[in-house]
Protein backbone atom coordinates (compact mmCIF):
# COMPACT_ATOMS: atom_id res chain seq x y z
CA UNK A 1 0.00 0.00 0.00
CA UNK A 2 1.36 3.50 -0.67
CA UNK A 3 1.37 5.90 1.72
CA UNK A 4 1.00 9.59 0.53
CA UNK A 5 3.60 12.21 1.29
CA UNK A 6 2.80 14.41 4.44
CA UNK A 7 2.91 18.57 3.75
CA UNK A 8 6.36 17.88 6.01
CA UNK A 9 7.84 15.72 4.05
CA UNK A 10 7.33 17.32 1.17
CA UNK A 11 8.57 20.51 2.27
CA UNK A 12 12.01 19.10 3.53
CA UNK A 13 12.51 17.11 0.45
CA UNK A 14 11.78 19.74 -2.38
CA UNK A 15 12.98 22.64 -0.11
CA UNK A 16 16.34 21.08 0.40
CA UNK A 17 16.54 20.42 -3.18
CA UNK A 18 15.95 24.22 -3.73
CA UNK A 19 18.32 25.57 -0.98
CA UNK A 20 21.49 22.88 -1.94
CA UNK A 21 20.41 23.93 -6.12
CA UNK A 22 20.43 27.73 -5.42
CA UNK A 23 24.14 27.63 -3.19
CA UNK A 24 25.48 25.60 -5.86
CA UNK A 25 24.20 27.71 -8.87
CA UNK A 26 25.68 31.06 -6.90
CA UNK A 27 29.14 29.25 -5.96
CA UNK A 28 29.33 28.72 -9.59
CA UNK A 29 28.20 31.93 -10.75
CA UNK A 30 31.24 33.37 -7.93
CA UNK A 31 33.93 31.28 -9.36
CA UNK A 32 33.03 32.02 -12.86
CA UNK A 33 33.60 35.28 -12.15
CA UNK A 34 36.60 35.13 -9.77
CA UNK A 35 38.22 33.27 -12.94
CA UNK A 36 37.26 35.64 -14.99
CA UNK A 37 39.02 38.79 -13.05
CA UNK A 38 42.72 36.34 -13.26
CA UNK A 39 43.13 36.86 -16.99
CA UNK A 40 41.97 40.43 -17.35
CA UNK A 41 41.02 40.94 -20.94
CA UNK A 42 40.19 44.78 -21.38
CA UNK A 43 39.07 46.30 -25.15
CA UNK A 44 40.06 50.17 -24.29
CA UNK A 45 37.04 51.65 -27.04
CA UNK A 46 38.43 55.20 -26.65
CA UNK A 47 39.85 56.79 -30.05
CA UNK A 48 43.35 57.86 -28.52
CA UNK A 49 43.64 54.56 -26.67
CA UNK A 50 43.52 56.68 -23.28
CA UNK A 51 43.27 53.78 -20.93
CA UNK A 52 46.03 51.78 -22.55
CA UNK A 53 49.28 51.20 -20.76
CA UNK A 54 52.66 51.14 -22.24
CA UNK A 55 53.80 47.22 -22.19
CA UNK A 56 56.77 48.33 -20.41
CA UNK A 57 54.41 50.61 -17.81
CA UNK A 58 52.53 47.00 -17.55
CA UNK A 59 55.62 44.84 -16.76
CA UNK A 60 56.71 46.95 -14.04
CA UNK A 61 53.32 47.62 -12.37
CA UNK A 62 53.16 43.31 -13.02
CA UNK A 63 56.63 42.65 -11.49
CA UNK A 64 56.27 44.76 -8.78
CA UNK A 65 55.97 42.76 -5.28
CA UNK A 66 55.86 45.42 -2.67
CA UNK A 67 53.09 47.07 -1.47
CA UNK A 68 52.91 51.06 -3.61
CA UNK A 69 50.69 53.79 -3.15
CA UNK A 70 50.46 56.40 -6.31
CA UNK A 71 48.89 59.68 -4.85
CA UNK A 72 48.03 62.74 -7.26
CA UNK A 73 47.86 66.24 -5.52
CA UNK A 74 45.84 68.55 -7.67
CA UNK A 75 44.38 71.67 -7.39
CA UNK A 76 40.52 72.34 -8.65
CA UNK A 77 39.09 75.52 -8.47
CA UNK A 78 36.41 75.93 -6.36
CA UNK A 79 32.92 77.00 -7.59
CA UNK A 80 32.00 80.49 -6.44
CA UNK A 81 30.05 80.64 -3.31
CA UNK A 82 26.34 82.29 -3.96
CA UNK A 83 26.86 82.32 -7.40
CA UNK A 84 23.49 82.76 -9.86
CA UNK A 85 22.97 80.18 -12.24
CA UNK A 86 24.45 82.27 -14.92
CA UNK A 87 27.83 82.51 -13.14
CA UNK A 88 28.30 79.03 -12.55
CA UNK A 89 27.61 77.99 -16.08
CA UNK A 90 30.51 80.81 -16.85
CA UNK A 91 32.56 79.06 -14.32
CA UNK A 92 32.09 75.60 -15.29
CA UNK A 93 32.63 76.62 -18.76
CA UNK A 94 35.82 77.91 -17.66
CA UNK A 95 36.86 75.38 -15.58
CA UNK A 96 35.87 72.10 -17.81
CA UNK A 97 39.44 71.71 -19.25
CA UNK A 98 40.96 71.31 -15.96
CA UNK A 99 38.07 68.95 -14.52
CA UNK A 100 38.60 66.87 -17.86
CA UNK A 101 42.36 66.71 -17.49
CA UNK A 102 41.84 65.51 -13.54
CA UNK A 103 39.16 62.87 -14.35
CA UNK A 104 41.23 61.47 -17.22
CA UNK A 105 44.07 61.83 -14.53
CA UNK A 106 41.83 59.54 -11.81
CA UNK A 107 41.06 57.16 -14.44
CA UNK A 108 44.71 56.31 -15.37
CA UNK A 109 45.02 55.54 -11.64
CA UNK A 110 42.29 53.55 -11.59
CA UNK A 111 43.94 51.77 -14.80
CA UNK A 112 47.05 51.56 -11.89
CA UNK A 113 45.32 49.98 -9.55
CA UNK A 114 43.04 47.32 -11.58
CA UNK A 115 46.48 46.21 -13.07
CA UNK A 116 48.39 45.92 -10.27
CA UNK A 117 47.75 43.79 -7.11
CA UNK A 118 50.38 45.65 -4.58
CA UNK A 119 49.11 48.83 -6.29
CA UNK A 120 46.84 51.89 -3.51
CA UNK A 121 46.07 55.25 -5.86
CA UNK A 122 44.54 57.83 -4.45
CA UNK A 123 43.98 61.51 -6.27
CA UNK A 124 43.30 64.16 -3.59
CA UNK A 125 42.21 67.48 -4.85
CA UNK A 126 44.39 70.00 -2.37
CA UNK A 127 41.95 72.67 -2.25
CA UNK A 128 38.59 70.57 -1.17
CA UNK A 129 40.39 67.88 0.99
CA UNK A 130 43.20 69.87 2.99
CA UNK A 131 42.71 67.07 6.14
CA UNK A 132 43.56 64.19 3.74
CA UNK A 133 46.58 66.29 2.55
CA UNK A 134 47.80 66.65 6.22
CA UNK A 135 47.09 62.92 6.74
CA UNK A 136 49.14 62.15 3.69
CA UNK A 137 51.75 64.29 4.66
CA UNK A 138 51.79 62.60 8.14
CA UNK A 139 51.93 59.78 6.65
CA UNK A 140 54.87 60.37 4.24
CA UNK A 141 56.71 61.69 7.25
CA UNK A 142 56.26 58.71 9.30
CA UNK A 143 57.72 56.54 6.49
CA UNK A 144 60.63 58.59 6.49
CA UNK A 145 61.26 58.97 9.84
CA UNK A 146 61.38 62.89 9.95
CA UNK B 1 13.42 28.73 -26.80
CA UNK B 2 10.59 29.53 -29.44
CA UNK B 3 7.57 29.17 -26.51
CA UNK B 4 9.76 31.48 -24.56
CA UNK B 5 9.98 34.33 -27.57
CA UNK B 6 6.28 33.44 -27.68
CA UNK B 7 5.88 34.56 -23.52
CA UNK B 8 8.43 37.82 -24.59
CA UNK B 9 6.03 38.64 -27.59
CA UNK B 10 3.17 38.82 -25.33
CA UNK B 11 4.60 40.11 -22.55
CA UNK B 12 6.13 42.89 -24.83
CA UNK B 13 2.73 43.67 -26.24
CA UNK B 14 1.37 44.10 -22.17
CA UNK B 15 4.01 46.49 -21.63
CA UNK B 16 2.64 49.00 -24.58
CA UNK B 17 -1.17 48.78 -22.95
CA UNK B 18 0.10 49.40 -19.13
CA UNK B 19 -0.14 53.16 -18.15
CA UNK B 20 2.33 52.02 -15.40
CA UNK B 21 4.95 51.30 -18.47
CA UNK B 22 4.30 54.41 -19.81
CA UNK B 23 4.67 56.41 -16.77
CA UNK B 24 8.11 54.75 -16.04
CA UNK B 25 9.38 55.27 -19.80
CA UNK B 26 8.36 58.74 -19.54
CA UNK B 27 10.05 59.26 -16.10
CA UNK B 28 13.08 57.60 -17.20
CA UNK B 29 13.07 60.20 -20.66
CA UNK B 30 12.90 63.08 -19.01
CA UNK B 31 15.50 62.52 -16.24
CA UNK B 32 17.85 61.37 -18.40
CA UNK B 33 16.55 64.33 -21.10
CA UNK B 34 17.49 67.14 -18.24
CA UNK B 35 20.81 65.51 -17.28
CA UNK B 36 21.51 65.49 -21.16
CA UNK B 37 20.82 69.01 -21.43
CA UNK B 38 22.44 70.19 -18.36
CA UNK B 39 26.08 68.51 -19.75
CA UNK B 40 24.76 70.01 -23.13
CA UNK B 41 26.95 73.24 -22.78
CA UNK B 42 29.88 74.88 -24.36
CA UNK B 43 33.12 73.55 -22.87
CA UNK B 44 31.88 70.25 -21.72
CA UNK B 45 33.53 67.24 -23.23
CA UNK B 46 31.58 65.68 -26.51
CA UNK B 47 30.52 62.68 -24.64
CA UNK B 48 28.15 60.91 -22.71
CA UNK B 49 30.11 59.44 -19.82
CA UNK B 50 27.99 61.25 -17.16
CA UNK B 51 24.48 60.88 -18.31
CA UNK B 52 25.16 56.76 -18.91
CA UNK B 53 26.81 57.01 -15.22
CA UNK B 54 23.56 58.91 -14.60
CA UNK B 55 21.07 56.08 -16.01
CA UNK B 56 21.81 53.38 -13.76
CA UNK B 57 20.92 55.59 -11.02
CA UNK B 58 17.63 56.18 -12.38
CA UNK B 59 16.71 52.37 -13.39
CA UNK B 60 17.42 51.68 -9.91
CA UNK B 61 14.34 53.01 -9.56
CA UNK B 62 12.36 52.48 -12.98
CA UNK B 63 13.36 49.41 -13.54
CA UNK B 64 11.27 47.88 -10.48
CA UNK B 65 8.34 49.80 -11.29
CA UNK B 66 8.20 48.16 -14.78
CA UNK B 67 9.23 44.42 -13.50
CA UNK B 68 6.86 44.69 -10.08
CA UNK B 69 3.66 43.23 -12.15
CA UNK B 70 5.42 40.49 -14.35
CA UNK B 71 5.21 37.44 -11.87
CA UNK B 72 3.13 39.59 -8.97
CA UNK B 73 -0.07 40.12 -11.31
CA UNK B 74 -0.42 36.61 -12.48
CA UNK B 75 -0.17 35.49 -8.99
CA UNK B 76 -2.86 37.78 -7.74
CA UNK B 77 -5.23 37.63 -10.62
CA UNK B 78 -4.96 33.80 -10.49
CA UNK B 79 -3.94 33.67 -14.37
CA UNK B 80 -0.66 31.47 -13.80
CA UNK B 81 -2.46 28.41 -13.14
CA UNK B 82 -3.98 29.63 -16.46
CA UNK B 83 -0.49 29.82 -18.38
CA UNK B 84 0.72 26.56 -17.19
CA UNK B 85 -2.06 24.68 -18.53
CA UNK B 86 -0.43 25.50 -21.74
CA UNK B 87 2.65 22.84 -22.81
CA UNK B 88 5.07 25.45 -20.76
CA UNK B 89 7.92 25.05 -17.89
CA UNK B 90 8.31 27.25 -15.62
CA UNK B 91 12.13 28.26 -17.38
CA UNK B 92 9.88 29.14 -20.46
CA UNK B 93 7.68 31.35 -18.49
CA UNK B 94 11.04 32.87 -16.47
CA UNK B 95 12.56 33.28 -19.46
CA UNK B 96 10.04 34.42 -22.03
CA UNK B 97 9.18 37.23 -19.56
CA UNK B 98 12.46 38.48 -18.81
CA UNK B 99 13.08 38.92 -22.27
CA UNK B 100 9.68 40.89 -22.35
CA UNK B 101 10.94 43.22 -20.15
CA UNK B 102 14.32 43.32 -21.18
CA UNK B 103 12.94 44.42 -25.08
CA UNK B 104 10.50 46.89 -23.11
CA UNK B 105 13.99 48.37 -21.92
CA UNK B 106 15.55 48.79 -25.82
CA UNK B 107 12.49 50.53 -26.75
CA UNK B 108 12.96 52.96 -23.32
CA UNK B 109 16.51 53.48 -24.52
CA UNK B 110 16.01 53.91 -28.42
CA UNK B 111 15.02 57.78 -27.76
CA UNK B 112 18.58 58.56 -26.19
CA UNK B 113 20.16 58.01 -29.20
CA UNK B 114 19.18 61.56 -30.16
CA UNK B 115 21.54 62.47 -27.49
CA UNK B 116 24.46 61.06 -29.96
CA UNK B 117 22.53 62.56 -32.79
CA UNK B 118 22.90 65.81 -31.17
CA UNK B 119 26.42 65.46 -30.03
CA UNK B 120 27.47 64.89 -33.67
CA UNK B 121 25.97 67.65 -35.19
CA UNK B 122 27.34 69.99 -32.63
CA UNK B 123 30.71 68.53 -32.45
CA UNK B 124 32.97 65.21 -32.99
CA UNK B 125 32.09 62.73 -30.75
CA UNK B 126 34.47 59.73 -29.24
CA UNK B 127 31.88 56.95 -30.64
CA UNK B 128 34.17 54.10 -28.64
CA UNK B 129 32.65 54.90 -25.86
CA UNK B 130 29.43 55.17 -26.64
CA UNK B 131 29.58 51.96 -28.26
CA UNK B 132 30.80 50.60 -24.57
CA UNK B 133 28.06 52.65 -22.41
CA UNK B 134 24.86 51.12 -24.55
CA UNK B 135 26.89 48.22 -24.17
CA UNK B 136 27.00 48.33 -20.19
CA UNK B 137 23.27 49.68 -19.82
CA UNK B 138 22.00 47.04 -21.65
CA UNK B 139 23.67 44.53 -19.33
CA UNK B 140 22.67 46.85 -16.24
CA UNK B 141 19.08 46.38 -17.79
CA UNK B 142 19.32 43.02 -18.13
CA UNK B 143 20.48 42.17 -14.63
CA UNK B 144 17.75 45.11 -13.00
CA UNK B 145 15.42 43.00 -14.93
CA UNK B 146 16.24 39.63 -13.42
CA UNK B 147 16.08 41.35 -10.04
CA UNK B 148 12.50 42.48 -10.42
CA UNK B 149 11.48 39.64 -11.83
CA UNK B 150 12.80 37.50 -9.08
CA UNK B 151 11.33 40.17 -6.84
CA UNK B 152 8.03 39.86 -8.35
CA UNK B 153 8.01 36.04 -8.21
CA UNK B 154 8.30 36.38 -4.36
CA UNK B 155 4.76 38.28 -3.55
CA UNK B 156 1.40 39.06 -4.83
CA UNK B 157 1.49 42.29 -4.23
CA UNK B 158 3.12 44.78 -7.04
CA UNK B 159 3.96 47.10 -4.70
CA UNK B 160 5.91 45.21 -2.41
CA UNK B 161 7.69 43.08 -4.50
CA UNK B 162 8.72 47.13 -6.58
CA UNK B 163 10.19 48.18 -2.63
CA UNK B 164 11.80 44.91 -2.08
CA UNK B 165 13.56 45.29 -5.75
CA UNK B 166 14.74 48.94 -5.37
CA UNK B 167 15.84 47.88 -2.18
CA UNK B 168 18.08 45.10 -3.44
CA UNK B 169 18.98 47.16 -6.43
CA UNK B 170 20.65 50.02 -3.67
CA UNK B 171 22.17 47.13 -1.88
CA UNK B 172 23.80 45.69 -4.49
CA UNK B 173 24.44 49.19 -6.67
CA UNK B 174 24.50 52.10 -4.10
CA UNK B 175 25.57 50.77 -1.14
CA UNK B 176 29.14 49.62 -2.15
CA UNK B 177 29.40 52.83 -4.52
CA UNK B 178 28.78 55.27 -1.11
CA UNK B 179 31.27 52.41 0.58
CA UNK B 180 34.13 53.21 -1.39
CA UNK B 181 34.21 57.04 -2.04
CA UNK B 182 33.27 57.76 1.81
CA UNK B 183 35.78 55.59 3.45
CA UNK B 184 39.25 54.55 2.52
CA UNK B 185 38.71 51.21 1.97
CA UNK B 186 41.71 48.63 1.42
CA UNK B 187 42.16 44.48 1.25
CA UNK B 188 39.09 42.37 1.24
CA UNK B 189 36.78 45.34 2.13
CA UNK B 190 38.19 46.99 -1.40
CA UNK B 191 37.79 44.07 -3.34
CA UNK B 192 33.67 43.87 -2.07
CA UNK B 193 32.74 46.98 -3.16
CA UNK B 194 34.95 46.44 -6.40
CA UNK B 195 31.72 43.69 -6.83
CA UNK B 196 29.13 46.81 -6.89
CA UNK B 197 26.97 47.36 -9.69
CA UNK B 198 27.55 50.81 -10.20
CA UNK B 199 31.41 49.70 -9.71
CA UNK B 200 31.34 47.35 -12.29
CA UNK B 201 29.61 49.51 -14.75
CA UNK B 202 32.05 52.17 -14.67
CA UNK B 203 34.27 50.95 -17.18
CA UNK B 204 31.50 50.53 -19.83
CA UNK B 205 30.76 54.22 -19.57
CA UNK B 206 33.98 55.58 -19.43
CA UNK B 207 34.96 53.31 -22.23
CA UNK B 208 36.27 50.36 -21.44
CA UNK B 209 35.03 46.60 -22.19
CA UNK B 210 36.31 44.58 -19.95
CA UNK B 211 35.44 40.93 -20.54
CA UNK B 212 35.36 40.13 -16.73
CA UNK B 213 32.26 42.88 -15.81
CA UNK B 214 30.77 41.28 -19.40
CA UNK B 215 30.50 37.91 -17.35
CA UNK B 216 30.09 39.37 -14.07
CA UNK B 217 26.79 40.92 -15.18
CA UNK B 218 25.76 37.54 -17.22
CA UNK B 219 26.64 35.45 -14.51
CA UNK B 220 24.70 37.31 -11.94
CA UNK B 221 21.88 38.00 -14.23
CA UNK B 222 21.45 34.30 -14.73
CA UNK B 223 21.78 33.48 -10.79
CA UNK B 224 18.55 35.59 -10.38
CA UNK B 225 16.90 34.19 -13.17
CA UNK B 226 17.51 30.74 -11.66
CA UNK B 227 16.04 31.50 -8.53
CA UNK B 228 12.89 33.24 -9.86
CA UNK B 229 12.63 29.68 -11.64
CA UNK B 230 13.21 28.01 -8.09
CA UNK B 231 10.20 30.27 -6.64
CA UNK B 232 8.00 29.80 -9.42
CA UNK B 233 8.54 25.91 -9.16
CA UNK B 234 8.12 25.88 -5.63
CA UNK B 235 4.29 26.98 -6.12
CA UNK B 236 3.25 23.67 -7.08
CA UNK B 237 4.78 21.75 -4.12
CA UNK B 238 3.74 24.68 -1.26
Amino acid sequence: MEVSESQRQRWLKYGANVVVSSILVIALAAVVIYLASLRPRRIDTTAGGLYSLRPQTLSVIRDNSKPVKIVSLHKLPQPPRDATRDEMRAWEESNAEAAQRVQVLRDLLAEYRSKGRNIEVDAIDTLKEPAKEDALIREVEQELGL
Amino acid sequence: MSRSVTIARRELASFFYSPIAYVAMALFLLLCGILFWDDFQPGQPVAMRTIFEWMVWVLVFVIPVLCMGLLAQEWSTGTFETLMTAPLSESDVVLGKFLGSLLFFVFMLAPTLLYVALLAMYGRPDLGPIFSGYVGILLVGGLFSAVGLFCSSLTRSQVVAAVTAVAVLFLITIVPWWAATRTPLAGFWRKVADQGVFTRYADFAKGIIDAGNVVFFVAVTGVFLFLTVKVVESRRWK
